[in-house]
């Protein structure tokens, strides 16, 4: 039964994480509401790379517009930024030297500058106009320093489950 | 299920999956660009949805509340912390001021024996009672009330009757539970005064009228208007230093005084029973003054 339990566990951990990181991101939200957009893309990342089959490609879709439903954006926007995101975290998750702290975050930089720049790109096309450059990379800029204490927490986890 | 390799390889997913990311990607472009605002609106502040999300944030925010509450009460704490050092160290100096004050009442006191020099104050009355006006006369020949409080709440011939701290008129006869109260306007009234801050003395004398005369005005310094009348001490029937009122020159040599006690519409007047110094001075309190 303990067994049964560990294995459910195990499978459902890195959709779980991304799900608590995105509801952690609303009380995040009240300090710094651009940094809270980051939150989950960082479980994403985080478990995209070691376990990419642990994460349908459906349920970033599903998790994505749940996103939008939270933070009140257009549908549709998380989605595409998400389902770009996760499809380059795998294509370049040869780039990551094992699952140390300081590979991940590095890799997570430099992927996650994609978010600012794809949020912009498409309120450009949506609503001709700009969802504000410099708050956004100011957000990206705060998700890279917060990054590695996630990354360490899931660890821990992943550690005591396993 | 694939190893849990930290080097996964970039074709990780299989085609099915490279179709399914374009699709949605491109369905997530339809949603975005095609689906109206209007529409995405109303999916959007749907009321269950904002309700369910709503409460699930709630939940979800609740540690992170309480740590910050945390954050804000230690930072309090600190704060507390530091207005306590403040306030420890203004006690310090306050508690240095206190024995400093106590020391320069002990001095000035002590000085005050060797001059002879008395101040009154509240530690001279035996006793004070706060009396209700249950009658009063008033007219030509008689000025008096009388009040609720007699011999068995301490009050005795004699007695000051005050009114906010000026002087009313003397009690001149006084039952177990009522007192008459002569005051200042009667004509059998008379109290030495002396003009507040100068030796001239004189004698202020009841008319029957609103403003008592002041008689006997002695020295060759001229009464100013509006000078201040107090009680002189003289024969030790009144205490020294006892507000009466105001010099009013009305012309010629006829002095009146305005009284501070509103005789007219007082409800309530103070009892106190004078007691008289007794003039000894300790012998050891002198030597200290005088070192």
């Amino acid at each position: 039964m303990q067994d049964i339990l560990l294995s459910w566990l195990r499978r459902f951990l890195p959709i779980g994480t991304i799900v608590i990181l995105m509801l952690s991101a609303v009380s995040l939200s009240r300090v710094s509401p651009i940094s809270a957009g980051f939150l989950p893309i960082m479980g994403l990342h985080f478990w995209s790379i070691p376990q990419p089959m642990l994460i349908p490609i459906s349920l970033v879709f599903i998790l994505a517009l749940l996103q939008d439903a939270i933070f009140a954006t257009e549908i549709g926007l998380h989605p595409i930024i998400w389902l770009v995101f996760y499809a380059a975290s795998l294509s370049s998750a040869f780039a990551v030297q094992g699952n140390r702290v300081m590979s991940l975050t590095i890799h997570y930089a430099l992927l996650s500058l994609l978010v600012p720049i794809m949020l912009n790109a498409l309120t450009l096309l949506k609503a001709r106009g700009f969802a504000g450059i410099g708050d956004a990379f100011v957000g990206w800029a705060g998700a890279c320093l917060i990054y590695p204490l996630v990354a360490l927490s899931l660890k821990w986890i992943e550690k005591k489950i396993r | 299920m694939r190893s849990h390799s930290f080097l996964t390889p970039v074709a990780a997913l299989s085609g099915r999956s490279k179709i399914w990311l374009v699709a949605l990607i491109l369905l997530a472009f339809v949603c975005l660009f095609v689906v109206s605002p209007r529409l995405q609106m109303q999916v959007l502040n749907n009321g269950l949805a904002v309700s369910s999300l709503a409460r699930t944030a709630e939940v979800i925010s609740y540690p992170f509340t309480a740590i910050s509450n945390l954050v804000k009460k230690i930072s309090k704490l600190r704060r507390i912390e530091d207005k306590y050092n403040l306030l420890k160290v203004e006690y310090e100096s306050l508690l240095f001021l206190q024995s400093y004050a106590e020391r320069l009442e002990k001095e000035n006191r002590l000085l005050r024996e060797v001059l002879q020099y008395r101040i009154e104050s509240p530690e001279n009355f035996a006793s004070r009672q706060v009396a209700r006006v249950l009658a009063r006369a008033r007219g030509s020949f008689a000025h008096n009330v009388i009040v609720n409080v007699g011999t068995e709440q301490g009050v005795a011939v004699g007695s000051i009757a005050l009114h906010r701290g000026a002087l009313l008129g003397i009690v001149t006869s006084v039952g177990n539970s009522g007192a008459r109260v002569r005051l200042l306007r009667d004509p059998q009234s008379r109290v030495a005064i002396k003009i507040e801050g100068r030796a001239k003395r004189a004698l202020l004398a009841g008319r029957g009228a609103r403003r008592p005369l002041l008689l006997f005005a002695r020295g060759e310094e001229r009464i100013k208007d509006k000078a201040r009348v107090v009680t002189s001490g003289d024969a030790g029937v009144l205490p020294p230093d006892i507000d009466i009122g105001s010099i009013v020159q009305s012309g010629g040599d006829v002095i009146e005084v305005e009284l501070d006690a509103e005789v007219d519409s007082i409800e309530k007047l103070d009892l106190v029973s004078y007691k008289q110094h007794s003039g000894d001075i300790n012998n050891d309190d002198v030597d200290s003054a005088g070192q």
